[in-house]
């Protein structure tokens, strides 16, 4: 069975139902993921709080 | 920013029109563009050779990008006033940032006027803590 599988056929059939599997399943890691990125996310508020709180720069003078 | 001298900026996106839009932004704030780069490491290398007061950098550009171009920019000049302009804004690469010495933090969807205070806002805290002298 060194042929690549014509489309239609069932071993086609087969190779293309694997391949949405495989979509499928990457489409529900990224909605996985999704919302632990969005909680990462920060805004314009939560930069100045982080720029707030950093240790004094060394370089100064 | 009443200084009289103009402060030299360096820009660094490398998508044009953002750069046309961070120079309409920083031109009314006594600042002149003095030097563009499309990608982190033109950004670095004109850097090292324009010396600008302040440099914005954005993030995403290609051949280098902006987190190893600041890196670079602050062993070259531990004193340099850099400001990351950019739409990452996951808070691991804002923090990595602030700890490798940016001076600032802005999203690219801040309105423009708020980007002009918080440019303005850092530029006279940079200077403050030099006691008023551009390096």
């Amino acid at each position: 069975m060194s042929e690549k599988p014509s489309p239609g056929s069932a071993t086609g059939e087969l190779a293309e139902t694997r391949f949405d599997l495989q979509a499928m399943l990457e489409e529900l890691k990224a909605e996985i993921e999704a919302p632990a990125a969005a909680r990462d996310v920060v805004d314009q508020a939560q930069i100045a709080e982080l720029i707030r709180k950093r240790a004094p720069r060394k370089d100064n003078g | 920013m009443t200084e009289a001298k103009k402060i030299r900026v360096l820009l660094a996106d490398d998508e044009a029109h953002i750069r046309v839009l961070i120079r309409a932004i920083v031109q009314p704030l006594n600042c002149e563009v003095v030097a563009e780069a499309t990608n982190g490491e033109e950004a670095v290398a004109l850097f090292k050779a324009k010396r600008p007061d302040m440099a914005l950098l954005d993030i995403n550009m290609p051949v280098k990008d902006g987190e190893a171009a600041l890196r670079e920019i602050m062993a070259f000049d531990p004193g340099a006033m850099v400001i990351m302009l950019t739409s990452v804004v996951d808070v691991g690469t804002v923090q990595s940032s602030i700890d490798v010495g940016a001076s600032h933090y802005i999203r690219k969807d801040t309105p423009p006027l708020q980007m002009r205070e918080i440019i303005t806002e850092t530029w006279k805290q940079y200077l403050a803590a030099r006691g008023g002298r551009v390096p």
